[in-house]
């Protein structure tokens, strides 16, 4: 039988999907001591390690949902997210590299960045873009967040971000991966 | 062409369709796709690392707020003063809680197989997973030997903060303006004016406040804040 999440849950779930902030701190305190406490009995590990795990583990969470890729599962989220931790420990996740993780994955899906050339191009923009994300301005993040991480359509980000036509929202994210360019030039010229 | 695109950089192409739009790309516009989905890849780890960053101040919210039943009159004293020195000071202390949140790390990241047993490789990586008092104690002793290396500097102001040590945390963030132009000027004077703050000094947050007028990163958050202190 197909379980979905009860009202209550999707309607948290929306408000995590939009952002809202006490959403998001009220599912972390309530999943928190008990994914604690099973984590330190069920599978022997601290209760610092615990908390390690459910951080992350709440993090994957937060990010599936607001990007998307979570939008129906046949479960509650407890047992979503205990599904995820008991993964993490299983495998010792923690100890693997984040960024590591998500290029094999990307690597995986877009064949063309084996070769060399290509490839140092793909992680070189990788860095500088993480780098220098957090400055970019509110405009361009919200743009590049809106097409890269919410995998919104061009007509989309237009409406969302009141410009007057889509080609405008385009040449808007245009100019910001310009600056990102603009950075990496700079950088494999030595300034 | 330029939907496709979009498609496959979002994932929404479908893979049957994958190795045609690739055969049919220019040498110049592998390399555009390359580029681009490295941007798609390194924002998609910022806003993670924003998220990891929101939960970690989760996770201080509810330390903050635990009390234990014994230490209840000492909380009600407690309580009694915070609400005086709240009155004092035009309730400009909630403030600091409402707009502090620690600085994302994007300076290092630590690769598996590269020499985690770095110094600086430890600090990050006890900032990256919220042992601020580990990090401290990492950047400390790399400043030491390397009192120059501005990011260093700005992330030992960031978890001095988080040690409650803000003197400490503010004569480090003025090394990082002294060391202008850098790319953690804005952000150190953002940190140490939330300091100021936290000290009660709000004539010297409100100056540095003034100067991120026209910060992209921290213009409008500065204008708020001035205004509500």
């Amino acid at each position: 039988m197909r379980i979905s999440f009860s009202k209550r849950e999707h309607d948290l779930l929306e408000r995590i999907r939009s952002g809202d902030e006490k959403a998001m701190e009220r599912i972390y305190n309530e999943y928190r001591n008990e994914f604690i406490g099973w984590g330190v009995e069920n599978h022997s590990i601290s209760e610092q390690d615990a908390l390690d795990h459910y951080q992350d583990t709440i993090t994957i969470f937060f990010e599936k949902v607001m990007n998307g890729t979570l939008q129906e599962i046949e479960s509650s989220v407890k047992t979503y997210l205990f599904g995820i931790g008991k993964n993490r420990i299983l495998q010792q996740f923690q100890k693997e590299n984040t960024r590591l993780r998500h290029e094999e994955g990307v690597h995986e899906h877009y064949r063309f960045l084996a070769e060399k050339e290509l490839n140092d191009i793909y992680t070189s923009a990788i860095e500088k873009t993480a780098g220098m994300f957090s400055l970019l301005g509110e405009k361009c993040k919200e743009i590049l967040k809106l097409f890269y991480f919410d995998k919104k359509s061009m007509t989309e980000i237009a409406s969302v971000m009141n410009f007057k036509s889509e080609g405008v929202a385009r040449t808007s994210k245009k100019r910001c991966l310009e600056k990102i360019r603009e950075e990496m030039t700079k950088e494999r010229n030595g300034g | 062409m330029e939907d496709s695109s979009e498609k496959y950089i979002q994932g929404k192409l479908p893979e049957k369709e994958h190795s045609t739009f690739e055969g049919k790309l220019s040498e110049e516009e592998s390399k555009e796709m390359a580029f681009e989905l490295g941007v798609k890849s390194g924002v998609e780890l910022a806003v993670k690392a924003e998220l990891k960053s929101k939960v970690a101040q989760f996770e201080r919210r509810r330390s903050s707020r635990k009390i234990a039943p014994w230490q209840l009159g000492v909380a009600a004293s407690i309580l009694l003063i915070a609400t005086l020195t709240f009155l004092l000071k035009n309730g400009s202390q909630g403030l600091y809680e409402e707009y502090y949140s620690p600085y994302p790390n994007f300076e290092v990241t630590v690769l598996r197989g590269e020499d985690e047993g770095a110094l600086i490789a430890q600090a990050y990586k006890a900032y990256d997973e919220a042992k601020y008092g580990l990090a401290a104690e990492k950047f400390a002793e790399f400043l030491e030997q390397n009192s120059e290396n501005v990011p260093s500097r700005f992330f030992y102001g960031v978890t001095l903060m988080e040690a409650r040590e803000f003197d400490a945390a503010i004569t480090n963030f003025n090394l990082v303006f002294e060391s202008d132009p850098n790319d953690y000027v804005d952000a150190a004077r953002w940190y140490a004016a939330l300091s100021f703050i936290k000290i009660g000094d709000h004539t010297s947050a409100i100056s540095l406040l003034d100067q991120l007028e026209n910060s992209d990163d921290f213009g409008e958050r500065a204008k708020k804040l001035k205004q509500q202190l």
